[in-house]
C-alpha cells in the first residue's frame, strides 16, 4: 500500500510540472500589459518602463519561469499588480466562499443522487426508472447557469424567499450564510445530482447482477442487506471515483455560479482578475485549482484501496 | 403425503421477456431427492441444469420475470406457493447452495470471515463473538487450516478451492438438509477438484447431508452420486443409477455423450464419437422429440410425437421411443 | 459500418434526439431567410416589448427582435460545437492512435493530456480566453484545447487494447507501415467510443460557449449568442421574462438532443463502455 501511494505522488510530479508550464505560458502569452492596466491610459512610456522593471517583466521568458517556479515551491505564487498583496493572501480570503459553496453542491447532489440513482437501479425498467432518467437526462442538458437564472427567477425575483444575490460569510451566523448559498448551491448541486444519479444508477445495476449479489440471497440475507452490504458496497467504488473526480466540474461551476449570484469566491476573483490584467492571480488561482484536484483524485485513487482489496494488489505488483 | 425430501413434479420453468414473450427453459421436470441422497443431473450447457438449480430457491425472480408451473415440494410443502419474500427462510436454513465460480461468488470486498458471519447470522439472532467462533469452527470444519489467520483476508487472497470451501462453510451455516451444487468444481482443476469432491462426499455422510450435485462432466457426477438425471433442452431424458449410466445407458442421447469421452486408458483411438448437429436455441424446439435431429436412429414417429419418460426397470426410465419397442441396447 | 448504423437507427434515443438536433440544425440554417428581420436593428420604441404576432419572442433590451437573435444565436452556437467538435476529432484521433505507437512520445503526451486535464475546463477556457480576446475564432480554438485531452485518450484506451489484437500482431509481422495499420486498421476499430464521445464534446462546446459569452469572455454584443442574450436578460430579469425563456429553451433544446442521441448512440454501438 504505502508503495502505491509513493507511486501514485511521484506520478503527479510530471503532472504538475506540465500544469506549470502550460498555467505559465498562458499568462506570458496574453496580449496587453499590466503596467499600463495599472497606472491608466495617462502613463507615459516611460513610466511604463519602470513598472515593468520593477515587475520583473523584461526579463527572459525562461529567468522568469525559474524564478517563478521557484517562487511557487517556496509557497510564494508573487504579488497581485492590483491589489497590492500577496496572492496566496488574495487565494485565501476569496476560498473560503467557493469552499462553501461546492461542499453544500456537493452534498446536495449526493442527498438527491444516492437515493434516486438506488431506486431507479432497483427498479431499472419500471416507470420510476422511466422518470427518473428522464429527469436527469434533462439536469445534465440544462447548464448550471442557467439553472441559477432560472431558480433566481422563480425564488428570489418572483417569490422573494431568497436573497437575490450576495454573500454573508459564516462568521454572521449559520442562517443567513445558508440563505445565501442556497439558491447557487441548489443550481449546482443539481446538475451535479443529475451525472452522479446517471453513474450510481449504472453502477448499481451492474452490482446487483454481480454472482456475490446472488450468493447472499442464496444465504437467505434480507433483501436490505443485499442491497446494503453487498451491491452498494460493490457499487461504491465508481460511485466514489465520480464524486471525487467531479470536483473539477464544481468549480467550473462555481466560477459561473459565483459570478451570477455576486459570491466573492475564487470565481470572482478570476473574473476579475481577468478584466485587471492581474496575472500573478490568474496565475496562482489555477494552479492552486489544478493542484488540489490532481490531490483530491490520488485521494479518490487511494481510497479504491480502502474500499476494495484487489486494487491494493494491483498496485502492489 | 411425500416422503421425499425434495419432490419436483412437472416442473416448467420460463422467462418472460419485455415483450411478455415467455422463453421456456425447463420442460415438465421431475425429480425426487431422498434425505440424505446425493442426486445428480448432468447435460452440455445450456440444457437449463443451472436454470433448475437456481429455481429450486427461486433465486432468479429476483433479477428476471419468471414463470413457473409445476411443484417444488419441499420437505411436503410446495415452494412455488410461498410469497417471494418468505423464501428467506429457505435460503440457506433449509436449502443451501454453492456455484461455479467460487471468485466471483464471494463478495470481493468483504472479508472471507464477514461473509461467513453473516451466513451464521442470517438465520440465527446469535452475537458478534459467538458468530465469529461459529464461523471459525465452520471454516476448520471444510479444511481450511489456520482459519483464525485467514479470517480477515479478502477472497482474491484465496485459492480457488479454498474459496469453494468458503462457499461450503457458508452454506453449512444454516445446517441445511439439502445442498445445491451448481457445476461446483467446473472452475478448479483436478487435483482441488477432487479434494472438494471428497469434503462433499463426507459432509454427506457426516451431516446426513442430501446433494443436488448438477454437473456437465459426466465422470465426476458417476463418482459421487448415486441415481443421476440426464438433461437435454429443458427436459430429463434419461434417470439412471449412476454405475449404470456408464454401462447401459438406454437413451442415444446418453448413449452419445459417454460415447464421446475420451478413454484413460487402453488403445489410443483416432477419432472420438460424438453427436451429430448442434443444441438448438429454446426459439427453435424441434417438435416430437427433442433430440430426434440429432438422433442417428430416429424414424418418423420420433419426429412427430414426443415420447413419454419410460419405465426401463424398477427405477430407470428413459425418454425413448426405442424403450417401448424393447430396442434400446443395454437394456 | 452500415450494420452499425442500422443499430443506431433501432435505438429510439439516437433517433428522437437526432430528429431534434436536425430540426434545430435546419432553423438555424434557414431561419435568416424565412424570418428576414435584422438581428442588429434597434429600435428604442420596441424596447423589452412583449412577445406579439410582430415579435414572437418579444425584444431585448434595445429594442432588436429577440426571434432573430436567437436564429443567428443558433448559428453561432451550432457553428462553434461543430467547429470544436470537427478539430478535437481530428486532433484526438491523430494524437491517441500514434501515441499508442511510441512509448516515449504516448509518455509525454497523456501526461499533457492529464495535465490540461486537471485544470476545470471552464476555468482553462476562462484563462485562455483572458489571454486571447472575445471572439468567435477564439472560443472555438479556446473550446478545442479544453476537449481535445478527453478525446485523445478514449481513443489511445481504445487503440491500446486494438493494437494487441491479433489480426494487427499479424499486419505487423506482414510488414504493414503503422501509418497502414493505424488509419485502415485501427482508426476504424475505435469509431465506436469516438463517435458516442464526439457527439458529447459537441454538447459540452455548446455550452461552455453559451458560459463564456454569458461571462462576457465569448461573443461580444452586438452580435448574438444565446449566452450574451441571457446576460442582458439576467439584469432585466424582473421584466422581461421571454430574454431568459428563449435562449434558455434553446440551450436545453440543443444539449438535451445531443446528449440523448449520444447515449443512444453509445447503447447501440458500445454497449461495453456505461456510463462514465
Amino acid at each position: 500500500m504505502l508503495k502505491y501511494t509513493l507511486k501514485r505522488i511521484g506520478a503527479m510530479v510530471p503532472v504538475m510540472l506540465i500544469i506549470s508550464v502550460v498555467v505559465f505560458l498562458i499568462i506570458y502569452l496574453t496580449p496587453g500589459d499590466p503596467a499600463s492596466s495599472m497606472l491608466g491610459m495617462e502613463a507615459s512610456a516611460d513610466q511604463i518602463e519602470r513598472v515593468n522593471d520593477s515587475l520583473g517583466l523584461n526579463e527572459p521568458l525562461p529567468q522568469r519561469y525559474v524564478e517563478w517556479m521557484g517562487g511557487v515551491l517556496t509557497g510564494d505564487l508573487g504579488d497581485s499588480y492590483f491589489m497590492r498583496q500577496p496572492v496566496t493572501q488574495a487565494i485565501a480570503e476569496h476560498f473560503g466562499p467557493t469552499l462553501s459553496l461546492a461542499l453544500l453542491a456537493q452534498l446536495i447532489a449526493l442527498l438527491i443522487a444516492l437515493p434516486c440513482g438506488v431506486v431507479a437501479a432497483l427498479k431499472h425498467g419500471s416507470r420510476t426508472d422511466a422518470v427518473l432518467r428522464v429527469v436527469a437526462l434533462l439536469g445534465v442538458a440544462i447548464p448550471g447557469f442557467l439553472m441559477a437564472l432560472m431558480l433566481m427567477w422563480l425564488f428570489a425575483v418572483t417569490l422573494r424567499v431568497f436573497p437575490v444575490a450576495g454573500y454573508a460569510p459564516l462568521s454572521k451566523g449559520w442562517f443567513s450564510h445558508l440563505r445565501y448559498l442556497a439558491l447557487p448551491a441548489i443550481s449546482l448541486g443539481c446538475v451535479q445530482a443529475a451525472l452522479l444519479m446517471r453513474m450510481t444508477r449504472a453502477s448499481v445495476i451492474e452490482a446487483m447482477q454481480l454472482d456475490c449479489v446472488k450468493t447472499a440471497r442464496a444465504k437467505g440475507v434480507s433483501e436490505v442487506r443485499v442491497v446494503l452490504a453487498h451491491a452498494l458496497r460493490n457499487a461504491a467504488l465508481p460511485i466514489l471515483t465520480s464524486v471525487g473526480y467531479s470536483f473539477g466540474a464544481l468549480i467550473t461551476g462555481a466560477v459561473v455560479t459565483e459570478a451570477i449570484f455576486n459570491i466573492p469566491g475564487l470565481g470572482q476573483l478570476v473574473t476579475s482578475s481577468i478584466e485587471r490584467r492581474d496575472y500573478p492571480v490568474i496565475q496562482g488561482v489555477l494552479l492552486v485549482v489544478a493542484l488540489l484536484n490532481s490531490v483530491i483524485n490520488l485521494a479518490v485513487d487511494l481510497a479504491y484501496g480502502a474500499f476494495d482489496p484487489r486494487a491494493r494488489k494491483w498496485g502492489d505488483s | 403425503m411425500s416422503e421425499h425430501l425434495l419432490d419436483v413434479r412437472d416442473l416448467c420453468i420460463s422467462f418472460v421477456g419485455r415483450d411478455g414473450n415467455a422463453l421456456e427453459a425447463v420442460n415438465k421436470l421431475n425429480l425426487h431427492i431422498d434425505a440424505g441422497e446425493i442426486v445428480g443431473v448432468v447435460g452440455e450447457s445450456g440444457c437449463g441444469k443451472s436454470v433448475f438449480a437456481q429455481s429450486v430457491m427461486r433465486l432468479l425472480e429476483h433479477e428476471q420475470k419468471m414463470a413457473y408451473e409445476g411443484q417444488i415440494v419441499f420437505d411436503g410443502e410446495d415452494l412455488l406457493a410461498r410469497p417471494l419474500k418468505t423464501m428467506r427462510k429457505v435460503r440457506g436454513c433449509d436449502i443451501a447452495m454453492i456455484f461455479q465460480d467460487p471468485l466471483s461468488s464471494l463478495n470481493p470486498v468483504m472479508t472471507v470471515g464477514a461473509q461467513v458471519v453473516e451466513a451464521v447470522r442470517a438465520h440465527r439472532k446469535v452475537g458478534r463473538r459467538e458468530a465469529r467462533n461459529e464461523a471459525l469452527s465452520l471454516l476448520e470444519r471444510v479444511g481450511i487450516r489456520d482459519a483464525a489467520a485467514r479470517f480477515d483476508m479478502y477472497p482474491s487472497d484465496f485459492s480457488g478451492g479454498m474459496r469453494q470451501r468458503v462457499m461450503i462453510a457458508m452454506a453449512l451455516a444454516g445446517h441445511p438438509r439439502l445442498l445445491i451444487a451448481d457445476e461446483p468444481t467446473t472452475a478448479l482443476d483436478t487435483t482441488t477438484q477432487k479434494q472438494i469432491l471428497d469434503l462433499l462426499r463426507d459432509l454427506n455422510s457426516s451431516e446426513g447431508m442430501a446433494v443436488l450435485f448438477i454437473s456437465h462432466d459426466l465422470g465426476v457426477v458417476t463418482s459421487i452420486c448415486s441415481r443421476v438425471h440426464v438433461m437435454y433442452l429443458g427436459q430429463i431424458v434419461e434417470e439412471i443409477d449412476a454405475c449404470g449410466l456408464m454401462e447401459r445407458p438406454s437413451h442415444p442421447y446418453a448413449q452419445g455423450l459417454i460415447a464421446s469421452i475420451p478413454p484413460l486408458e487402453g488403445e489410443r483411438v483416432d477419432t472420438l464419437a460424438d453427436i451429430p448437429g448442434t443444441v438448438p436455441p429454446l426459439t427453435a424446439i424441434p417438435c416430437g422429440c427433442r433430440f430426434a435431429p440429432r438422433c442417428a436412429r430416429a424414424d418418423e414417429r420420433c419426429r412427430a410425437q414426443e415420447p413419454p419418460l419410460f419405465a426401463v426397470n424398477a427405477c430407470d426410465r428413459s425418454k425413448c421411443w426405442l424403450v417401448e419397442k424393447g430396442e434400446c441396447h443395454g437394456c | 459500418m452500415m450494420a452499425n448504423f442500422k443499430k443506431a437507427l433501432a435505438n429510439k434515443g439516437f433517433v428522437v434526439g437526432g430528429c431534434i438536433f436536425l430540426a434545430i440544425a435546419l432553423i438555424a440554417l434557414v431561419g435568416p431567410l424565412v424570418w428576414t428581420v435584422n438581428p442588429n436593428a434597434q429600435e428604442m420604441t420596441l424596447r423589452l416589448s412583449a412577445p406579439s404576432p410582430a415579435h414572437p419572442f418579444g425584444c431585448d433590451d434595445f429594442g432588436r427582435d429577440l426571434l432573430a437573435r436567437v436564429i443567428v444565436g443558433a448559428r453561432v452556437s451550432l457553428g462553434v460545437g461543430i467547429a470544436v467538435t470537427l478539430a478535437t476529432s481530428a486532433l484526438g484521433l491523430v494524437i491517441g492512435a500514434y501515441a499508442c505507437y511510441n512509448e516515449r512520445l504516448d509518455h509525454i503526451l497523456m501526461r499533457i493530456c492529464d495535465g490540461l486535464m486537471s485544470i476545470p475546463g471552464v476555468l482553462l477556457a476562462i484563462a485562455l480566453m483572458a489571454m486571447m480576446g472575445a471572439s468567435v475564432w477564439n472560443v472555438i480554438i479556446a473550446l478545442s484545447i479544453v476537449y481535445t485531452p478527453s478525446m485523445a485518450r478514449i481513443v489511445r484506451s481504445r487503440a491500446m487494447v486494438v493494437k494487441e489484437e491479433p489480426f494487427v500482431e499479424a499486419l505487423r509481422v506482414q510488414g504493414a507501415s503503422t501509418a497502414r495499420i493505424v488509419w485502415l486498421h485501427i482508426v476504424p476499430n475505435v469509431m465506436a467510443p469516438f463517435l458516442v464521445q464526439a457527439t458529447f464534446v459537441f454538447a459540452e462546446a455548446v455550452l461552455s460557449e453559451a458560459a463564456l459569452s454569458f461571462l462576457g469572455l465569448g461573443i461580444k454584443a452586438p452580435d448574438a449568442s444565446w449566452g450574451n442574450i441571457l446576460q442582458a436578460g439576467k439584469n432585466v430579469m424582473r421584466k422581461a421574462w421571454w430574454m431568459i425563456f428563449f435562449p434558455a429553451a434553446a440551450i436545453i433544446a440543443s444539449v438535451l438532443s445531443l446528449n440523448l442521441a449520444g447515449d443512444g448512440l453509445r447503447d447501440a454501438l458500445d454497449p461495453k463502455t456505461k456510463e462514465d
